[in-house]
Protein backbone atom coordinates (compact mmCIF):
# COMPACT_ATOMS: atom_id res chain seq x y z
CA UNK A 1 0.00 0.00 0.00
CA UNK A 2 1.36 3.30 -0.93
CA UNK A 3 -0.60 6.54 -0.41
CA UNK A 4 -0.01 9.86 -1.81
CA UNK A 5 -0.78 12.51 0.35
CA UNK A 6 -0.47 15.67 -1.96
CA UNK A 7 -2.60 13.41 -5.03
CA UNK A 8 -4.80 11.71 -2.16
CA UNK A 9 -4.38 8.52 -4.25
CA UNK A 10 -4.10 5.10 -2.09
CA UNK A 11 -2.35 2.54 -4.48
CA UNK A 12 -2.75 -1.00 -3.65
CA UNK A 13 -0.99 -4.08 -5.15
CA UNK A 14 -2.54 -7.62 -6.10
CA UNK A 15 -0.81 -10.40 -6.85
CA UNK A 16 -2.07 -13.21 -8.98
CA UNK A 17 -0.19 -16.22 -7.97
CA UNK A 18 -0.34 -19.96 -9.08
CA UNK A 19 1.54 -23.07 -11.46
CA UNK A 20 2.55 -22.82 -14.85
CA UNK A 21 -0.33 -22.17 -17.69
CA UNK A 22 -3.12 -22.11 -15.06
CA UNK A 23 -4.48 -19.02 -16.37
CA UNK A 24 -2.78 -15.77 -14.45
CA UNK A 25 -2.20 -14.28 -17.39
CA UNK A 26 -5.43 -15.00 -19.76
CA UNK A 27 -7.26 -13.16 -16.16
CA UNK A 28 -5.69 -10.03 -16.88
CA UNK A 29 -5.89 -10.19 -20.52
CA UNK A 30 -9.27 -10.39 -19.91
CA UNK A 31 -10.11 -7.81 -17.19
CA UNK A 32 -7.76 -5.34 -19.28
CA UNK A 33 -10.15 -6.46 -22.63
CA UNK A 34 -12.66 -5.57 -20.77
CA UNK A 35 -12.48 -2.80 -18.64
CA UNK A 36 -13.14 0.90 -19.68
CA UNK A 37 -10.00 2.09 -21.34
CA UNK A 38 -10.29 5.74 -19.27
CA UNK A 39 -9.94 3.71 -16.00
CA UNK A 40 -7.18 1.12 -17.07
CA UNK A 41 -3.77 1.31 -17.94
CA UNK A 42 -1.43 -0.34 -20.32
CA UNK A 43 -0.69 -4.48 -20.05
CA UNK A 44 2.57 -4.93 -19.56
CA UNK A 45 4.00 -8.23 -19.94
CA UNK A 46 7.32 -9.23 -20.27
CA UNK A 47 7.14 -12.85 -21.64
CA UNK A 48 8.52 -15.07 -23.85
CA UNK A 49 8.06 -15.65 -27.79
CA UNK A 50 5.87 -18.54 -26.98
CA UNK A 51 3.64 -16.50 -24.46
CA UNK A 52 4.80 -17.75 -21.41
CA UNK A 53 5.50 -14.96 -18.81
CA UNK A 54 9.51 -14.82 -17.91
CA UNK A 55 9.27 -12.32 -15.09
CA UNK A 56 5.65 -10.48 -14.63
CA UNK A 57 2.43 -9.22 -16.68
CA UNK A 58 1.35 -5.38 -14.99
CA UNK A 59 -1.71 -3.71 -15.31
CA UNK A 60 -2.94 -0.99 -13.43
CA UNK A 61 -6.69 0.05 -12.85
CA UNK A 62 -8.03 3.18 -11.23
CA UNK A 63 -11.25 4.20 -10.22
CA UNK A 64 -13.35 7.74 -9.68
CA UNK A 65 -12.58 9.52 -6.34
CA UNK A 66 -14.59 7.87 -3.03
CA UNK A 67 -15.19 10.32 -0.26
CA UNK A 68 -12.09 12.11 -1.71
CA UNK A 69 -9.54 9.48 -2.01
CA UNK A 70 -8.42 8.15 -5.77
CA UNK A 71 -8.21 3.66 -5.08
CA UNK A 72 -5.69 2.62 -7.56
CA UNK A 73 -5.10 -1.01 -7.46
CA UNK A 74 -1.65 -2.47 -9.59
CA UNK A 75 -2.23 -6.43 -10.52
CA UNK A 76 0.66 -8.52 -11.25
CA UNK A 77 0.54 -12.28 -12.55
CA UNK A 78 3.89 -13.86 -11.60
CA UNK A 79 5.62 -16.48 -13.68
CA UNK A 80 4.53 -20.05 -13.34
CA UNK A 81 7.24 -22.02 -14.70
CA UNK A 82 9.49 -23.77 -12.36
CA UNK A 83 12.75 -21.98 -13.07
CA UNK A 84 11.36 -18.76 -12.49
CA UNK A 85 11.10 -18.77 -9.10
CA UNK A 86 13.40 -15.96 -8.04
CA UNK A 87 11.34 -13.88 -10.08
CA UNK A 88 8.21 -14.99 -8.24
CA UNK A 89 9.45 -13.97 -5.04
CA UNK A 90 10.34 -10.16 -5.93
CA UNK A 91 6.65 -9.78 -7.74
CA UNK A 92 5.09 -11.04 -4.47
CA UNK A 93 7.03 -8.04 -2.73
CA UNK A 94 4.61 -5.54 -1.22
CA UNK A 95 1.88 -7.52 -2.02
CA UNK A 96 -1.40 -6.44 -0.55
CA UNK A 97 -3.64 -9.45 -1.49
CA UNK A 98 -3.07 -12.92 -3.81
CA UNK A 99 -5.17 -14.10 -5.97
CA UNK A 100 -3.98 -17.63 -6.34
CA UNK A 101 -4.87 -19.05 -9.20
CA UNK A 102 -5.52 -22.93 -9.32
CA UNK A 103 -5.50 -25.58 -12.41
CA UNK A 104 -8.78 -27.49 -11.65
CA UNK A 105 -7.36 -30.81 -13.87
CA UNK A 106 -6.81 -33.87 -11.79
CA UNK A 107 -3.46 -34.09 -13.03
CA UNK A 108 -1.92 -30.42 -11.81
CA UNK A 109 -2.79 -31.36 -8.18
CA UNK A 110 0.22 -31.76 -7.02
CA UNK A 111 1.72 -28.69 -9.05
CA UNK A 112 -1.39 -26.49 -7.24
CA UNK A 113 -0.50 -28.00 -3.46
CA UNK A 114 3.45 -27.40 -4.37
CA UNK A 115 2.89 -24.03 -5.55
CA UNK A 116 0.76 -22.65 -2.96
CA UNK A 117 2.96 -23.88 -0.20
CA UNK A 118 6.17 -21.97 -2.44
CA UNK A 119 4.19 -19.10 -2.13
CA UNK A 120 3.32 -19.21 1.72
CA UNK A 121 7.50 -20.01 2.19
CA UNK A 122 8.18 -16.72 -0.08
CA UNK A 123 5.70 -14.51 1.94
CA UNK A 124 7.40 -15.96 4.96
CA UNK A 125 10.67 -15.09 3.41
CA UNK A 126 9.66 -11.44 2.77
CA UNK A 127 8.60 -11.08 6.45
CA UNK A 128 4.95 -11.27 5.48
CA UNK A 129 2.47 -13.69 7.58
CA UNK A 130 0.92 -15.32 4.77
CA UNK A 131 -2.12 -16.03 7.39
CA UNK A 132 -2.63 -12.48 7.50
CA UNK A 133 -2.35 -11.93 3.69
CA UNK A 134 -5.86 -11.81 1.83
CA UNK A 135 -6.02 -14.71 0.27
CA UNK A 136 -8.97 -15.73 -2.27
CA UNK A 137 -8.61 -19.18 -4.54
CA UNK A 138 -9.95 -18.86 -8.25
CA UNK A 139 -9.91 -23.13 -9.40
CA UNK A 140 -9.83 -22.14 -13.45
CA UNK A 141 -10.84 -24.26 -15.63
CA UNK A 142 -13.57 -25.67 -14.96
CA UNK A 143 -14.40 -26.05 -18.50
CA UNK A 144 -12.62 -28.97 -19.16
CA UNK A 145 -13.64 -33.00 -18.83
CA UNK A 146 -10.54 -33.54 -16.22
CA UNK A 147 -11.81 -30.92 -13.57
CA UNK A 148 -11.68 -32.05 -10.28
CA UNK A 149 -14.97 -30.91 -8.12
CA UNK A 150 -14.85 -28.09 -5.79
CA UNK A 151 -14.79 -29.94 -2.51
CA UNK A 152 -11.92 -32.26 -3.56
CA UNK A 153 -9.80 -28.98 -4.72
CA UNK A 154 -10.77 -27.41 -1.58
CA UNK A 155 -9.66 -30.47 0.64
CA UNK A 156 -6.29 -31.15 -1.02
CA UNK A 157 -5.44 -27.40 -1.53
CA UNK A 158 -6.07 -27.51 2.78
CA UNK A 159 -8.08 -24.49 2.26
CA UNK A 160 -10.45 -23.56 5.45
CA UNK A 161 -13.76 -21.97 5.12
CA UNK A 162 -12.50 -18.58 5.21
CA UNK A 163 -10.76 -18.16 2.24
CA UNK A 164 -13.34 -17.07 -0.72
CA UNK A 165 -12.97 -20.37 -3.61
CA UNK A 166 -14.68 -19.05 -6.73
CA UNK A 167 -14.57 -21.68 -9.53
CA UNK A 168 -14.42 -19.90 -13.42
CA UNK A 169 -12.92 -20.37 -17.16
CA UNK A 170 -11.07 -17.43 -17.71
CA UNK A 171 -10.64 -17.66 -21.28
CA UNK A 172 -14.34 -16.85 -21.69
CA UNK A 173 -14.01 -14.55 -18.36
CA UNK A 174 -16.59 -16.56 -16.59
CA UNK A 175 -15.86 -15.83 -13.04
CA UNK A 176 -12.66 -13.15 -13.84
CA UNK A 177 -14.28 -9.69 -12.47
CA UNK A 178 -15.95 -11.86 -9.64
CA UNK A 179 -12.57 -13.26 -8.16
CA UNK A 180 -10.83 -9.35 -8.98
CA UNK A 181 -14.02 -7.30 -7.07
CA UNK A 182 -13.91 -10.40 -4.01
CA UNK A 183 -9.89 -9.93 -3.37
CA UNK A 184 -10.11 -5.94 -4.12
CA UNK A 185 -13.22 -6.07 -0.89
CA UNK A 186 -10.85 -8.25 0.89
CA UNK A 187 -7.33 -6.27 0.62
CA UNK A 188 -9.75 -2.45 1.35
CA UNK A 189 -11.15 -4.07 4.77
CA UNK A 190 -7.82 -5.52 6.01
CA UNK A 191 -6.44 -2.21 5.10
CA UNK A 192 -9.13 -0.65 7.24
CA UNK A 193 -8.48 -3.21 10.08
CA UNK A 194 -4.89 -2.03 9.92
CA UNK A 195 -5.23 1.72 10.10
CA UNK B 1 3.33 -4.63 8.55
CA UNK B 2 6.32 -3.99 7.15
CA UNK B 3 8.10 -0.38 7.09
CA UNK B 4 5.73 1.55 4.81
CA UNK B 5 6.70 5.23 3.41
CA UNK B 6 4.97 7.43 5.05
CA UNK B 7 5.40 10.92 3.68
CA UNK B 8 3.21 13.81 4.84
CA UNK B 9 1.75 16.37 1.90
CA UNK B 10 4.77 18.18 2.77
CA UNK B 11 7.53 15.81 2.27
CA UNK B 12 5.46 14.78 -0.83
CA UNK B 13 5.78 18.48 -2.06
CA UNK B 14 9.45 18.32 -1.28
CA UNK B 15 10.23 14.86 -3.47
CA UNK B 16 8.26 16.67 -6.04
CA UNK B 17 10.09 19.69 -6.13
CA UNK B 18 13.54 17.96 -5.81
CA UNK B 19 12.46 15.99 -9.08
CA UNK B 20 11.64 19.24 -10.87
CA UNK B 21 14.73 20.56 -9.98
CA UNK B 22 16.68 17.18 -11.09
CA UNK B 23 14.91 17.14 -14.44
CA UNK B 24 15.58 21.47 -14.55
CA UNK B 25 19.00 20.96 -14.01
CA UNK B 26 20.08 18.12 -16.56
CA UNK B 27 17.75 18.75 -19.31
CA UNK B 28 16.53 15.40 -18.81
CA UNK B 29 13.20 14.07 -20.22
CA UNK B 30 12.04 12.40 -17.34
CA UNK B 31 12.67 12.10 -13.55
CA UNK B 32 10.64 9.18 -11.75
CA UNK B 33 10.98 7.74 -8.18
CA UNK B 34 9.77 4.61 -7.30
CA UNK B 35 10.06 1.75 -4.30
CA UNK B 36 11.31 -1.39 -5.01
CA UNK B 37 8.10 -2.85 -6.12
CA UNK B 38 7.71 -0.52 -8.61
CA UNK B 39 5.23 1.48 -6.71
CA UNK B 40 5.56 5.04 -8.73
CA UNK B 41 6.33 7.95 -5.64
CA UNK B 42 6.74 10.96 -7.42
CA UNK B 43 7.80 12.04 -11.21
CA UNK B 44 8.68 15.08 -13.05
CA UNK B 45 8.50 15.91 -17.10
CA UNK B 46 6.33 12.49 -17.72
CA UNK B 47 3.04 14.31 -18.16
CA UNK B 48 1.24 11.23 -18.98
CA UNK B 49 0.42 8.87 -15.57
CA UNK B 50 0.58 6.14 -17.06
CA UNK B 51 3.64 5.86 -18.95
CA UNK B 52 5.13 6.90 -15.82
CA UNK B 53 3.71 3.62 -14.11
CA UNK B 54 4.57 1.35 -16.33
CA UNK B 55 8.06 2.77 -16.36
CA UNK B 56 8.74 2.79 -12.84
CA UNK B 57 7.65 -0.70 -12.72
CA UNK B 58 9.42 -1.76 -15.40
CA UNK B 59 12.62 -0.02 -14.10
CA UNK B 60 12.05 -1.44 -10.64
CA UNK B 61 11.55 -4.85 -12.55
CA UNK B 62 15.28 -4.30 -14.28
CA UNK B 63 16.84 -3.00 -10.84
CA UNK B 64 15.43 -6.37 -9.04
CA UNK B 65 16.56 -8.53 -11.53
CA UNK B 66 20.27 -7.50 -11.60
CA UNK B 67 19.73 -7.41 -7.55
CA UNK B 68 19.45 -11.12 -8.02
CA UNK B 69 22.55 -11.42 -10.23
CA UNK B 70 24.34 -9.42 -7.99
CA UNK B 71 23.25 -12.27 -5.46
CA UNK B 72 23.94 -14.97 -7.54
CA UNK B 73 27.07 -13.59 -8.00
CA UNK B 74 28.07 -14.07 -4.10
CA UNK B 75 28.08 -10.53 -4.09
CA UNK B 76 26.10 -9.00 -0.55
CA UNK B 77 25.00 -5.61 -2.37
CA UNK B 78 23.16 -4.80 -4.89
CA UNK B 79 24.39 -2.58 -7.95
CA UNK B 80 23.87 1.31 -6.73
CA UNK B 81 23.85 2.78 -10.21
CA UNK B 82 22.32 1.46 -13.78
CA UNK B 83 23.32 3.31 -17.30
CA UNK B 84 21.75 1.58 -20.32
CA UNK B 85 22.38 3.76 -23.23
CA UNK B 86 20.86 3.86 -26.51
CA UNK B 87 21.98 5.46 -29.57
CA UNK B 88 20.77 9.19 -29.03
CA UNK B 89 19.12 8.70 -25.40
CA UNK B 90 19.95 6.86 -22.23
CA UNK B 91 18.68 5.70 -19.03
CA UNK B 92 20.53 6.20 -15.49
CA UNK B 93 19.26 5.03 -12.24
CA UNK B 94 20.61 5.38 -8.59
CA UNK B 95 19.07 3.88 -5.64
CA UNK B 96 17.83 5.97 -2.85
CA UNK B 97 18.16 4.79 0.39
CA UNK B 98 18.76 1.59 -0.81
CA UNK B 99 14.79 0.96 -1.23
CA UNK B 100 13.87 3.22 -3.57
CA UNK B 101 15.04 3.72 -7.60
CA UNK B 102 15.48 7.02 -9.10
CA UNK B 103 15.76 6.97 -12.83
CA UNK B 104 16.57 9.67 -15.13
CA UNK B 105 15.34 9.46 -18.42
CA UNK B 106 17.40 11.42 -20.92
CA UNK B 107 17.94 12.08 -24.85
CA UNK B 108 21.10 13.82 -26.86
CA UNK B 109 20.34 17.13 -25.04
CA UNK B 110 21.30 15.83 -21.91
CA UNK B 111 24.81 15.20 -20.82
CA UNK B 112 25.79 11.98 -18.58
CA UNK B 113 28.14 13.66 -16.86
CA UNK B 114 26.25 16.22 -15.23
CA UNK B 115 23.18 13.46 -15.12
CA UNK B 116 25.47 11.83 -12.39
CA UNK B 117 26.29 14.97 -10.83
CA UNK B 118 22.93 16.09 -10.19
CA UNK B 119 21.31 12.83 -9.63
CA UNK B 120 23.37 12.53 -6.85
CA UNK B 121 22.75 15.35 -5.03
CA UNK B 122 18.95 14.69 -5.66
CA UNK B 123 19.56 11.62 -3.98
CA UNK B 124 20.68 13.31 -0.68
CA UNK B 125 18.22 15.47 -0.52
CA UNK B 126 15.80 12.33 -1.03
CA UNK B 127 16.97 10.62 1.60
CA UNK B 128 17.13 13.34 3.97
CA UNK B 129 13.39 13.21 2.83
CA UNK B 130 12.86 9.33 3.58
CA UNK B 131 14.65 9.43 6.79
CA UNK B 132 11.81 12.02 8.37
CA UNK B 133 9.64 10.20 6.93
CA UNK B 134 10.44 7.46 9.60
CA UNK B 135 9.29 9.38 12.29
CA UNK B 136 6.03 9.92 10.69
CA UNK B 137 3.33 9.02 12.88
CA UNK B 138 -0.36 9.85 12.30
CA UNK B 139 -0.53 12.12 9.60
CA UNK B 140 -3.35 14.10 11.19
CA UNK B 141 -5.02 14.74 7.21
CA UNK B 142 -7.95 12.51 7.58
CA UNK B 143 -7.26 10.25 4.71
CA UNK B 144 -6.61 6.93 7.53
CA UNK B 145 -10.39 7.57 8.82
CA UNK B 146 -11.36 8.05 5.36
CA UNK B 147 -11.13 4.33 4.57
CA UNK B 148 -13.91 3.46 6.89
CA UNK B 149 -16.74 0.71 6.40
CA UNK B 150 -18.48 3.00 4.24
CA UNK B 151 -15.43 3.88 2.08
CA UNK B 152 -15.39 0.01 1.82
CA UNK B 153 -19.64 0.23 0.45
CA UNK B 154 -18.87 2.56 -1.74
CA UNK B 155 -15.66 1.41 -3.33
CA UNK B 156 -17.81 -1.49 -3.88
CA UNK B 157 -20.10 -0.19 -6.07
CA UNK B 158 -17.56 1.65 -7.86
CA UNK B 159 -16.15 -1.26 -8.59
CA UNK B 160 -19.34 -2.04 -11.05
CA UNK B 161 -17.83 0.58 -12.96
CA UNK B 162 -14.82 -0.63 -14.25
CA UNK B 163 -15.97 -3.12 -16.14
CA UNK B 164 -17.66 -2.38 -19.44
CA UNK B 165 -20.95 -3.64 -21.14
N1 LIG C 1 -9.78 -24.58 -21.41
C1 LIG C 1 -9.29 -23.55 -20.73
N2 LIG C 1 -8.08 -23.05 -21.04
C2 LIG C 1 -7.63 -22.00 -20.32
C3 LIG C 1 -8.39 -21.39 -19.29
N3 LIG C 1 -7.68 -20.36 -18.78
C4 LIG C 1 -6.51 -20.32 -19.47
N4 LIG C 1 -6.48 -21.29 -20.40
C5 LIG C 1 -5.40 -21.59 -21.36
O1 LIG C 1 -4.26 -22.06 -20.65
C6 LIG C 1 -3.05 -21.63 -21.28
C7 LIG C 1 -2.15 -20.90 -20.31
O2 LIG C 1 -2.76 -19.70 -19.89
P1 LIG C 1 -1.92 -18.48 -19.31
O3 LIG C 1 -2.88 -17.46 -18.85
O4 LIG C 1 -0.87 -18.05 -20.28
O5 LIG C 1 -1.22 -19.21 -18.08
P2 LIG C 1 -0.24 -18.57 -17.00
O6 LIG C 1 -0.75 -19.00 -15.67
O7 LIG C 1 -0.07 -17.12 -17.20
O8 LIG C 1 1.11 -19.36 -17.34
P3 LIG C 1 2.66 -18.92 -16.98
O9 LIG C 1 2.82 -17.52 -17.42
O10 LIG C 1 3.57 -19.84 -17.68
O11 LIG C 1 2.77 -19.08 -15.50
C8 LIG C 1 -3.48 -20.76 -22.47
O12 LIG C 1 -3.46 -21.53 -23.62
C9 LIG C 1 -4.90 -20.36 -22.10
O13 LIG C 1 -5.70 -20.10 -23.24
C10 LIG C 1 -9.69 -21.93 -19.00
O14 LIG C 1 -10.42 -21.49 -18.11
N5 LIG C 1 -10.07 -23.02 -19.74
MG1 LIG D 1 1.53 -15.95 -17.53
Amino acid sequence: MFINRRLRELNLKIVYYGPALSGKTTNLVYIYNHTRPELRGDLISLKTREDRTIFFDYLQLELGQIKGLKPKFNLYTVPGQVYYAASRKLVLQGADGVVFVADSQTYRMVDNVTSLQDMRGYLRELGIDPWSVPLVVQFNKRDLPDAAGVSTLRSLLRLNRSIPCLESVATEGAGVFDTLKTIINLVVSSVQKNI
Amino acid sequence: MDERLNFTAAQQQRIDDCLNTLLAKTRAHGVLLADATGQLIGKAGIANDRKATALSTLSAGSFAATSEMAKFLGRATHFSQHFHEGEDYGIYSATVNPSLLLTVTFDAEAKLGLVRIFTKRAVEELERITAEAQENQDQGDGIDEMMDSEFGQLLADELDSLFAE
